[in-house]
């Protein structure tokens, strides 16, 4: 990807040569070298601070060839990176040794000889090469880094790495002798500098990747939504499948590709607001409203052709949650008060029923079950958001897919993100993640319903998973899906990994829904850049609309907001002052007595409240209907909070401040000469970027420990409005979110004519973006956002947005920088 | 053409606005500050017409606000002599016959008629069924450090007729027009 490119020159080395003062020897840029973690400012002194158990977070597994051992890449937490493969004895079920490597492993593969196992290390400039019969590292070779997946040609004679600081694949030459060890005989990167660009350019953030028997290379891209296929030996690439939604997963099977993702919309409507969902045409294509267009899908492609041929979305697709579009009911969108309202002929725009079959939350990694039998593959998908696997069968003439057992799914430990299964089809390993465990799946047979068979592979000394109120909140961030009424969605659905997608969409906040979109933001480095979100109203004590979007009061009978059932009852005062009268008994015990009407409602409870959904639901993820209370507990007691819609609010809230870091940035340890420059062009006044970006933070913040003016701020209004067709500023919210959401008593966030004030992104970690800037994502690279129309650094075809009503320079003063300086000021924002 | 530059400067700092007395004294910690304000703390709600008055005089109640999508809350204010140096606050709130929870707050003080009287502060009810909350009374406890506490007692004020408007704007006095569950 371009936008990450950095140019070449190294003030290090420069530095260095001056200091020896005699010639100096070349220094070598793929020296070994791991990236230290961003600091946590979030520490002891803080009054929600707790001390946090130790985590293996493994990330990733491999079978040994006899099936007996199972390697699994034990990555660490993003605070505390592990360095270690653990080596499982899958008779005994349990880890038999750990094998040291590089820093945060988090993907393994084993060659076709079945003897040596590659590791990609995310933090370290190296690949691990492990010989399986030694059960040591044999090989460490150079890769830049940030290495997310690895994969061997069928044949062994090549290796291919997706990289996702550069977003590229890489290839390795290899040579197997006849002892089944590799030696690499040529790579297509190692003769560049690190900062250069290298293999196969493909969408943002590659992260999984799968080699066909004919040799072409198919990679999946998060932040990107796209799959590129790249040519047998690597170098050329062949063409991308724009699948418009993060890929979870990719499996090949006989001429198919299957790919795990939460969907792209349903094409409506097709006539009017922003493309949000770039298929050229304007519109979002979401046929559901606000994040019901979240869903869990799995799609097959020809791969001869890279034609769509089948696509299941979620069973929930109808009608869990009041605002589904029901096309048992085309016109009950109706009847649902704006905004939610829906158009009857929305409901023309849902996939068939047939093609609503996907159970679980967030498919991501997936398997092969057994060899074919009668023309059908039978495959198993993890379900990260729900701590589940699903059985499909794919038709292997016809490329449809199926659920094999209709609702029914298989329960694993935490938030599952890999999956391998044995040659037979009899058994499959599912990574716990967070759970750090291994689950065993007996995928021969259906699902039984009873509780998963795991094992513990990473460290549960400090207590199993959850353990501590962060860890909490950090469970119900990545498995939200059981907390949720349609049992479909999760935060990471959008905020995977913490980052951002290349996705615009519209929020319930907005009052310009067609063409005030806004880009999925990423969440790092929370905990100093408070307040959140664009309109800076939130944080940690009022951080509830999201969740309130996924359990909307309505769908709970019982909270009596319906006035076609509850207008027929007397009020709560009525019938406490006369509890005999008739209707009361539903009124008074509706969660043990509900009225009649309740049951005749086809979406969410008949009888609970939001608050006693949620308790159960956290029990039922957790074990705990309360906090643990090391961090969140009654203010002035030692009393944990209920795990109700507060409860689970705030323990989100607090993984937020507590856990995402900003990813390291290989960029900043380059120490380039480039970027110097850029830094004092960023610190210029007539350049003006320090102005609303001051360093360090790139923000400005409610806390003035982290506010370089030392003073809470009021935020500007929005630099680069988003104008509907008619020319109104369509960034604006409605007034009752203005006046519900407020931080640190500044009052309701501010809107006029030139739109909301939003507050001021942060800058920190942009280089790992989606290539989208801006808080509506118009910007398709930094240069773009960058440059005022017409610059001279733009390429054709590029637009420079740095402009307000057509006149230039409102996003900083650079119509007076020459293309070398803004290239020298793009290389200075990736380092941050 | 030249370009014209526009001073992002000016831009923010229309739009820094300095909070009086706020400037020192605000870190992570003072949620654990063992801040005594003797009688000086008081607490004020806002009752039905908008008007604060302290918790104790609030005989008829605090107004139950209908935010956005759905979300209640009362606004309360504190009221002290002087700024007392920490941002960091709580409401312990307890319905009446349910168990006390609390409700970290933010706080920024300035001028009062006497004294520093902070910007309006939301606690919100989003966990109960409205027509359990409609003139109900509810303890609050505002807690400022460890030792700095007043509490008091009110009931909650709502107007059922009220609904959340296409605009998010509660729109009150329509009683044909409530929330429609969908059915």
């Amino acid at each position: 990807m371009g936008a990450k490119r950095v140019t070449p020159v190294l003030l290090a080395f420069v530095l260095a040569a001056a200091a020896c003062g005699a010639e100096p020897a070349a220094p070598d840029p793929w020296a070994p070298r791991s990236l230290d973690v961003e600091p946590n400012p979030f520490g002891a002194a803080h009054p929600l601070w707790a001390p946090q158990p130790h985590r293996d977070r493994p990330r990733a597994a491999a079978l040994s060839r006899d099936e007996r051992t199972l390697y699994v890449a034990l990555a660490g937490h993003e605070d505390q990176p592990s360095h270690e493969v653990a080596v499982v004895d899958l008779a005994a079920r349990a880890v038999r040794r750990r094998i040291a490597v590089g820093r945060a492993p988090v993907a393994v593969a084993l060659h076709p000889a079945g003897r040596y196992l590659a590791v990609a290390n995310l933090l370290s400039n190296r690949v691990s090469v492990i010989d399986t019969r030694s059960e040591r590292v044999v090989l460490e070779h150079p890769v830049p880094w940030y290495t997310t997946a690895i994969a061997f040609a069928p044949d062994g004679r090549h290796a291919y790495l997706a990289n996702r600081w550069k977003d590229a694949v890489l290839t390795w030459t290899l040579a197997v002798d006849g002892e089944g060890r590799f030696t690499i005989t040529g790579d297509d990167y190692s003769t560049r500098e690190p900062w250069q660009a290298m293999g196969v350019p493909v969408a943002a953030n590659p992260d999984v990747l799968a080699v066909g028997d004919d040799g072409r290379v198919w990679v999946g891209a998060v932040a990107g939504e796209a799959i590129d296929v790249i040519a047998p030996g690597g170098g050329v690439a062949l063409g991308r499948i724009p699948v418009g939604s993060p890929v979870g997963g990719l499996l090949l099977v006989d001429r198919w590709l299957v790919v795990s993702h939460i969907g792209r919309g349903t094409g409506f409507p097709e006539h009017d607001g922003v493309d949000g969902d770039d298929d050229g045409a304007p519109g979002d294509g979401t046929g559901n409203v606000m994040f019901q267009d979240l869903q869990n899908e799995l799609e097959v492609f020809d791969t001869t052709t890279l034609a769509a041929i089948d696509h299941l979305t979620s069973d929930t697709l109808c009608c869990r949650d009041y605002r589904d579009v029901d096309p048992d009911d085309p016109t009950r969108g109706t009847r649902i008060p704006a905004p939610e309202t829906w158009a009857p002929e929305r409901a023309q725009a849902l996939p068939p029923r047939a093609t609503w079959q996907v159970a679980g939350a967030l498919p991501t990694r997936m398997a092969a079950i057994g060899p074919a039998t009668g023309g059908r593959q039978r495959l198993a998908v993890t379900m990260s958001a729900s701590n589940e696997v699903q059985r499909f069968e794919l038709d292997l003439a016809r490329g449809r897919l199926d659920a094999s057992d209709g609702d029914r799914l298989y329960t694993t430990g935490h938030a599952p993100v890999d999956i391998v299964a044995t040659r037979d089809g009899a058994t499959a390993y599912v990574v716990g993640r967070l759970g750090e465990d291994v689950t065993v799946v007996p995928v021969a047979a259906p699902p039984g319903g009873g509780p998963p068979d795991r094992f513990v592979v990473g460290d549960a000394a400090g207590g199993e998973f959850p353990a501590t109120d962060v860890e909490l909140g950090e469970l119900f961030n990545n498995v939200t899906a059981p907390l949720t009424v349609d049992g479909d969605q999760a935060c990471v659905h959008c905020h995977r990994d913490g980052g951002n997608l290349d996705r615009v969409v519209a929020m319930p906040l907005q009052s310009d829904r067609l063409w005030g979109s806004r880009q999925v933001q990423a969440y790092r480095g929370a905990f100093d850049t408070r307040p959140w979100f664009l309109e800076a109203a939130m944080d940690e004590t009022n951080f509830f609309p999201v969740l309130n979007e996924f359990n909307r009061k309505e769908n709970f009978c019982c909270e009596a907001l319906d006035p076609l059932i509850w207008s027929a009852y007397p009020s709560v005062g009525a019938c406490l002052a006369e509890p005999a009268r008739a209707g009361c008994e539903h009124v008074l015990s509706c969660p043990t007595n509900p009225p009649p009407e309740c049951s005749t409602r086809r979406y969410g409870s008949a009888h609970l409240t939001r608050n006693a959904a949620l308790v159960a639901g956290a029990e039922r993820l957790s074990g705990r209907r309360t906090t643990f209370g090391d961090s969140l507990v009654v203010a002035g007691t030692a009393t944990p909070i209920a795990l109700d819609f507060d409860g689970v609010t705030r323990a989100i809230g607090l993984f937020l401040l507590a856990s995402p870091r900003l990813p390291p940035n290989p960029n900043r340890v380059l120490d380039l000469v480039a970027a110097a420059r850029g830094a004092e062009l960023y610190a210029r006044a007539e350049v003006g970027c320090a102005s609303c970006h001051p360093l360090p933070v790139t923000t400005v913040t409610i806390e003035p420990a982290f506010s370089p003016a030392g003073i809470p701020v009021r935020v500007p209004p929005v630099i680069t409005p988003s104008l509907a067709p008619d020319g109104r500023v369509a960034d604006t919210v409605t007034q009752g979110f203005r006046d519900t959401f407020s931080v640190g008593g500044l009052g309701p966030t501010e809107q006029g004519p030139e739109g909301i004030h939003l507050g001021i992104p942060q800058l920190r970690g942009i280089w790992d973006r989606a290539p989208r800037f801006f808080h509506d994502g118009r910007a398709r690279s930094l240069r773009q956002a960058l440059a005022t129309p017409g610059h001279p650094a733009l390429a054709p075809g590029e637009r420079g947005w740095n402009e307000r009503y057509g006149q230039p320079d409102t996003h900083g003063g650079t119509s007076q920088l020459a293309p070398d300086e803004l290239d020298d000021l793009i290389t200075f924002l990736l380092t941050l | 053409m030249r370009a014209v530059f526009v001073p992002i400067a000016t831009v923010l700092a229309s739009g820094l606005v300095a909070c009086p007395g706020h400037e020192a004294s605000h870190d992570a910690t003072d949620a654990e500050v063992d801040l005594d304000c003797g009688d000086r703390l008081g607490a004020l709600v806002r009752v039905p017409g908008g008007a604060y008055v302290p918790l104790a005089e609030a005989g008829d109640g605090g107004e139950l606000v209908l935010g956005f999508q759905g979300f209640r809350y009362l606004y309360v204010r504190a009221a002290l002599d002087a700024d007392p140096g920490v941002s960091s606050a709580a409401v312990v709130v307890q319905l009446d016959g349910d168990a006390a929870r609390s409700q970290p707050l933010h706080l920024t003080f300035g001028p009062g008629a006497t004294g520093v009287v902070s910007a309006p502060m939301q606690i919100f009810f989003n966990d109960d069924p409205l027509p359990t909350l409609v003139d109900r009374g509810v303890a609050l406890e505002l807690r400022l450090g460890s030792r700095c506490l007043r509490a008091g007692r009110t009931i909650l004020r709502y107007d059922p007729t009220c609904y959340e408007g296409p605009d998010g704007q509660p729109v009150c006095g329509e009683p044909d027009g409530a929330l429609d569950g969908g059915v």
